[in-house]
């Protein structure tokens, strides 16, 4: 299929976001933003354009503020809009929950403004940040019309209709659409011209709501308190616009369709003109379910229908009724939200209701009265594909239909699923597909934008991309999902039968499904460097298997190779890119590779001719290696399985944990999970991602055993152990052990183990290896795992089972500090991540009592997001409790737990002290004068109690063995980034650390929102580009520690590992033991800065050599001490700032872009330094006023 | 009126203390070399005649910052006399690991055996040095004093 050239066509290839952004901000003069994922780029995109001078309709340009949270962005746009300014602003999930105080208040008093929703799903029993309706169907009472967009076409003109629709009825709208299904798909649109957007907009109504505005020169006041003589009349007063609403909606899309020729309805019908059996839904799904509806109404004679609701609210009784085919019999109503406990899901009530009204009180009765049943789908983005849509067809063949159905799950508790055909799918006609497969950093999505984009630009075809990442912060699988042909591609599914499947990594073949979804006679492409006459031998059986059954065409490529000799390193994207185009005849292979040069130059141009023409090189290289493979007649391998999950692990592991990590999570019954969103921890150690091509090897010569490659590592994946040396008697050979070397060193042995399978190759061990031999060798140096990998996973075998020493729990030197066990460990943070070793210092430091509430954000997703589970538990089953409440409400959560705890352990000393007579009562005085440290000494007592209290009759018994284990008081740390404590969640931080009560926060500060991509928050410093903060940050960094130390009473320290590990050791202890709030601020270099991780605890250093983050403690403690409150931990700067700041992309690109604002900000950033050191040391020293050194003898 | 001070650092502790010294050298008016022990030629002792300070850290159970190593061993393997050598040592470490300021001990130790004159009764500061210090600055101040003839 050669595609004929593009015509010129106003049709353009985006994603749903950038689509309705491009809408949102012509339309708009303020708009107030905060990040949420799925709706961030919409935001990033505002605030870019606004940085560029983009104007709107009016040739005005827009001007965006970022707020603290979404509440923040609400006011902000209560404020605005009442002001008389056009605003809108782009939020999902518990953004949209924050908005909802104020969405009253926007609609109860008739402002117009509209609220884009990439909508998602709501944290209930777990966090989703994937597509459903949850967050809108929370807003349906706020009294916003809701306009629901099912395409990435429509997400923009509906957009469009929303803007104009709001000024025209002065009822505020909630435009959404699907979150990552249409929000991050791309496709083709036709863009809406300005001269549209103008049309639309009805320039009276404009007017008149610049008139309304709050101004001294007409004043009026609003907000005003009624009493019940009022209130009630006044509320009314709202009615007759919210009844002109659909009329105006209408009229807007009529209009629209005459501008444009794409007609909309406030419902639309599609299907069969005489169907009996209709579907009732919103959203994506619609266009699966009247894509399916017209497959089988053509192909099986059947008589289906669907009814798109666009207008939700307010939501139209007869245009309702009108869009039913008279000949409806029965009716399937879908809702994508869950309610627990209602009648029925929202748009089931409604439709239910609305049917009932249209024949009792509107006379417009349908000849039959409908059947009605109500079901769930796609909650949490779960798929959603044309044999579900088929499933629900079937269910109202049924003879008793289910009602209150699920689809898409199979539910074996409450039994509520219908089942689907597997093997049904749907021919898209004249369509192509191509499924790639690669990892997180390896370029292949970005290839295949790009690929998208050529065909898009190139040809006349339509184009559809979507792409699915796992969880992992990096090194994670990523699946693209390409489509195109003559016709829309109206496919909001995965690709269920592709022409083309390319893996771009070898180590998939064998453990990733690549082809059961490949068509019969379809083209698998691998990049191996396995020799071309070897590859058929090397692929499993499984795979030979499928090839031969499905008569598929295999090509190899070694794209390594090809990179490498071109000197682009391991950039293999491009290559592979150049492969699919020459395998797939979609466009002419030399037309394609002009095309794939001229991005390129677009793309490299910036970073010189010499890194151009090495990519050009790569790409006019790479079709000599394709090659095509012989296939054999019958497989030649043996069948085998793969073990995902040693037989050791435990049950729950084998039966939830290896399913998900085999990519079958979607198989998995409701009954296999745990109620009440518990998850076990302990888990991550079955993961065994082996993502890193090169491991650290350690040299027990060279080696000092200062452990510091333990001690920064991110991934808890290097570990030291002493030992006796007598256990190397078992050793296997190749084991690495040498001498002790410290205290009580006789008979003992060392060694330091890799783990080769979770260690993610960050290179930071070796960066920072302080010890070196005659021939420069560091005593920890990388090599290619796959040489030693067998050896490695030998000797760590028999680590792990080497009895260690004992190590006194009293000690926590640096070196020491590594011998304990990390209970945090293998988390799916970023390589090379410098937050993670904070979180697993605590771990090692109290991991046993240790109590955690963690904000939203990087924290929480590497420490609990599935498939596995870092936080784990010592010898004993005690580790970490980890939790994650909110966003916003982490202080607060964490408060909670400390007060529960500190409330059980309360209880259980009172009930000891009244019970001592029964339990003895020397051993409860004994008890209640251990010292707070001596833990194992606790414990051993606490085993008493229970053995003579299970034996003491009464409820204060029964009571006191209830809270027993509370008689060790938990160390409770409220964990999040910058994002969390300086800006959504600071209030509330404020407020508990102003109780008093004994939590300590640990502020992992990276100066950005990290985990929405990089945007700039109230921690980013001057100077910094950042998202958000497109023409770098003006104003200085907030000085978080300064506020809290204003109070007191409250320990404050800040705190950079890299720069001083003893410094970070000691505040964490003293934060700890200290009997109050202690906020520990955290300084973690992030990828977001630009900067190469491998280096992240060296950029620690830098920035406390420059000043930048000056190192102090403040001890409230140590009012009654020889030793000062204030004290500094770092000198006086050493270097300027600008060494620091220089050697970080985050500020480098400003220079570039901008040198002048560079230099002037600068400039600003060092004044800042030197201001602030002047200061902390002025503070120093007044802890010191009868104690300084200028008493010396010399005047 | 000059002083040296040799540094001999892992972390950047001694180094931060010997520019403090050198801030106040500079305000008492007093010329200063300051030297890293990593990479100073330990047969300059011999010559040196303005007094010297040495400040260094203790690495890992009694072992000098391993960047120091080779230097530090040179001077232990020192058979040669440095009876004009004048010096005192300040010490770093940490009190939790048993061996406590061992490296600046041994210096101050062979210094002495090689028949230097200690100026002052070497000082071991723990973990809170960057108070403790101040402490020290005096005594060792008062005794440049003398050492200068400033009459305090």
């Amino acid at each position: 299929m050669i595609a004929t050239p593009a015509a010129e066509s106003p049709r353009i290839t985006r994603d749903g976001n950038e689509a309705v952004a491009s809408v949102a901000y012509r339309m708009s003069e303020l708009i107030s933003i905060y990040p949420i994922t799925p709706s961030t780029s919409m935001a990033e995109l505002c605030d870019e354009w606004s940085a560029q001078g983009k104007p709107n309709l009016w040739d005005e340009i827009p001007q965006v503020s970022q707020m603290q949270s979404e509440g923040g962005v609400a006011g902000t746009m209560h404020g605005i809009t009442m002001g008389g300014t056009l605003s809108t602003t782009f939020t999902a999930s518990q953004g949209l929950l924050l908005m909802i105080p104020n969405m009253y208040k926007l609609a109860g008093e008739l402002t117009p403004n509209v609220i884009h929703v990439s909508a998602r799903a709501i944290a209930t029993n777990a966090l989703s940040i994937f597509g459903d309706h949850s967050d809108v169907m929370a807003c349906r009472q706020t009294g916003y019309a809701m306009l629901a967009s099912n395409s990435v076409q429509e997400a923009q003109d509906l957009a469009a209709i929303s803007h104009a629709a709001t000024l025209s009825s002065r009822v505020p709208f909630l435009h959404f659409f699907d979150g990552f299904r249409t929000s991050h798909e791309i496709n083709s649109l036709d863009y809406v011209s300005n001269e549209t957007l103008l049309d639309l907009i009805d320039d009276k109504a404009l007017d008149e709501y610049y008139q309304r505005a709050l101004t001294p020169d007409a004043p009026t006041v609003r907000g005003t308190a009624q009493n019940p003589d009022t209130y009630f009349q006044a509320r009314e007063a709202v009615n007759s616009f919210y009844k002109e609403v659909p009329t105006i909606v209408q009229a807007t899309m009529d209009r629209f369709a005459e501008k444009t020729g794409r007609s909309y309805k406030l419902f639309d019908y599609y299907g069969h003109p005489e169907a009996e059996k209709v579907i009732v839904m919103m959203g994506s799904g619609v266009e699966t379910a009247a894509e399916t509806a017209a497959w089988l109404n053509q192909n099986q004679g059947t008589k289906y229908g669907i009814v798109a609701v666009r207008l939700y609210r307010p939501f139209n009784t007869k245009a309702f009724i009108h869009s039913l085919p008279k000949t409806v019999k029965s009716i399937a109503v879908l809702d994508r939200t869950k309610e627990p406990g209602s009648i029925g899901e929202p748009l089931y009530l409604d439709v239910t209701f609305a049917l009932r009204k249209a024949s009792r009180c509107l006379n417009n009765c349908l000849p039959h009265d409908p059947e009605l049943i109500g079901g769930r789908y796609g909650i949490g983005s779960k798929e959603f594909t044309p044999a579900m849509v088929k499933a629900v067809f079937d269910n109202l063949e049924s003879e008793t239909p289910k009602d209150h159905f699920t689809v898409g799950i199979r539910d074996d508790v409450t039994n509520q699923s219908l089942d689907w055909d597997k093997s049904f799918t749907i021919q898209i006609a004249n369509a192509q597909s191509a499924l790639f497969f690669g990892l997180g950093s390896d370029g292949t999505v970005g290839a295949n934008k790009n690929t998208i984009k050529i065909i898009g630009e190139a040809t006349d075809l339509y184009t559809q991309a979507y792409f699915v990442y796992d969880s992992k912060k990096s090194g994670g699988l990523t699946t693209s999902h390409l489509r195109f042909g003559a016709d829309p591609i109206k496919a909001p599914y995965l690709i269920e039968e592709s022409d083309f499947v390319g893996c771009h990594q070898p180590q998939f073949v064998g453990r990733v499904d690549m082809l059961s979804k490949i068509a019969q006679g379809g083209t698998f492409l691998i990049n191996t460097s396995t020799d071309a006459d070897e590859v058929w031998h090397s692929l499993p059986h499984d795979v030979q298997e499928a090839i031969i059954e499905k008569q598929l065409k295999l090509h190899v490529i070694d794209a390594y190779k090809v990179a490498g000799e071109s000197g682009m390193g391991r950039r293999i994207n491009t290559i592979m890119q150049v492969c699919y185009f020459a395998l797939s005849d979609v466009l002419p292979t030399e037309d394609a590779i002009s095309r794939i040069k001229t991005s390129i130059e677009k793309t490299y141009g910036r970073k010189g001719p010499k890194i151009v023409a090495m990519n050009c090189a790569a790409v006019d290289a790479a079709l000599a290696f394709l090659k095509q493979i012989k296939i054999p007649e019958k497989p030649t391998n043996a069948p085998a399985s793969i073990e995902w999950i040693p037989d050791s692990a435990p049950d729950f592991v084998k039966r939830v944990t290896g399913p998900l990590l085999a990519g079958q999570g979607d198989l998995l019954p409701v009954s296999a999970f745990p109620i009440g969103g518990v998850w076990p921890s302990s888990t991550s150690q079955y993961e065994k991602r082996s993502i890193a091509s090169a491991i650290p090897v350690w040299d027990a010569e060279t080696c000092t055993q200062c452990n510091k490659c333990s001690l920064f590592c991110p991934h808890a994946a290097i570990r030291p152990k002493i030992y006796c040396e007598s256990e190397l008697e078992n050793a296997p050979q190749g084991f690495k052990s040498t001498a002790y070397n410290g205290p009580g060193a006789e008979d003992k042995a060392f060694t330091i183990q890799v783990y080769p399978q979770d260690c993610t190759g960050c290179n930071a061990c070796v960066e920072l290896c302080p010890a070196t031999n005659a021939d420069g060798r560091r005593a920890i140096e990388m090599e290619q795992l796959a040489p030693i990998l067998d050896q490695e996973k030998e000797s760590l075998a028999f680590f792990q089972e080497i009895a260690e020493q004992t190590i006194d729990p009293t000690i926590a030197t640096a070196k020491s500090i590594a011998l304990r066990q990390p209970l945090f460990e293998f988390s799916g943070a970023c390589s090379g991540c410098t937050q993670t070793p904070y979180i697993r210092l605590l771990s090692q430091l109290f991991g046993d009592r240790l109590l955690i509430a963690n904000a939203t954000g990087c924290s929480s997703i590497y420490g609990g997001n599935l498939p596995t589970t870092p936080y784990c538990s010592d010898a004993n089953g005690r580790g970490p409790a980890w939790a994650n409440s909110l966003f916003e409400d982490n202080a607060e959560f964490g408060l909670g737990l400390h007060l529960s705890s500190k409330w059980r352990s309360e209880t259980a000393r009172t009930l000891l002290q009244n019970l001592d007579q029964d339990i003895g009562p020397e051993e409860v005085t004994d008890f209640l004068s251990i010292p707070s440290k001596d833990i194992d000494k606790k414990r051993k007592a606490i085993e008493t109690f229970r053995t003579r209290l299970q034996k003491i009759k009464g409820s204060k018994s029964t009571r006191l063995l209830q809270h027993l284990d509370y008689l060790v008081e938990k160390s409770t740390w409220i964990v999040g980034g910058d994002g969390w404590a300086y800006d959504i969640g600071f209030g509330g931080l404020d407020h508990v650390l102003a109780t008093g009560a004994n939590v300590n926060v640990l502020v992992l500060d990276t100066e950005v929102y990290s985990n929405t991509g990089g945007q700039s928050s109230k921690a980013t410093p001057t100077g910094a580009q950042a998202k958000f903060a497109a023409k770098g940050k003006e104003l200085p960094k907030k000085d978080l520690g300064q506020i809290a130390m204003s109070y007191g009473g409250i320990y404050v320290a800040q705190i950079a590992f890299g720069a001083n590990e003893q410094q970070t050791l000691d505040v964490l202890r003293e934060a700890e033991s200290y009997q109050g709030p202690s906020l520990v601020i955290g300084y973690g270099p992030c990828l977001a800065h630009g900067i190469d991780l491998s280096h992240g605890p060296a950029r620690q250093k830098s920035a406390v050599d420059s000043g930048y983050w000056p190192l102090y403690r403040f001890d409230p403690r140590n009012a009654d001490s020889d030793l000062p409150v204030f004290r500094l931990d770092s000198f006086a700067p050493s270097i300027p700032v600008a060494d620091f700041m220089l050697n970080e992309n985050r500020f480098r690109s400003l220079e570039r872009s901008n040198p002048e604002r560079a230099s002037l900000l600068l400039e600003r950033a060092q004044a800042q330094v030197d201001s602030r050191w002047a200061r902390l040391e002025a503070m120093a020293a007044a802890g010191l006023e009868d104690d300084d050194d200028e008493d010396d003898g010399w005047g | 009126m000059k002083i040296t001070v040799i540094y001999g650092t892992e972390t950047g502790n001694c180094k931060g203390l010997a520019a403090k010294v050198a801030k106040k050298a500079a305000k008492n008016g007093v010329d200063i070399d300051v030297i890293d022990l990593a990479t100073y030629d330990i047969d300059q002792l011999a010559s040196l005649e303005e007094p010297l300070l040495i400040i260094i850290s203790t690495w890992d159970d009694g072992a000098p910052p391993p960047k120091c190593e080779a230097t530090f061993n040179k001077l232990m393997e020192r058979e040669e006399p440095l009876p004009d050598l004048r010096y005192t040592v300040l010490a770093l470490g940490d009190t939790e690991y048993p061996l406590f300021c061992e490296c600046g001990r041994k210096i101050d130790a062979q210094l002495a055996e090689l028949g230097a004159t200690r100026l002052l009764e070497r000082t071991d500061l723990g973990a809170e040095f960057m108070v403790t210090y101040i402490g020290w600055s005096k005594r060792f101040w008062k005794m440049l004093a003398g050492v200068f003839g400033k009459a305090a």
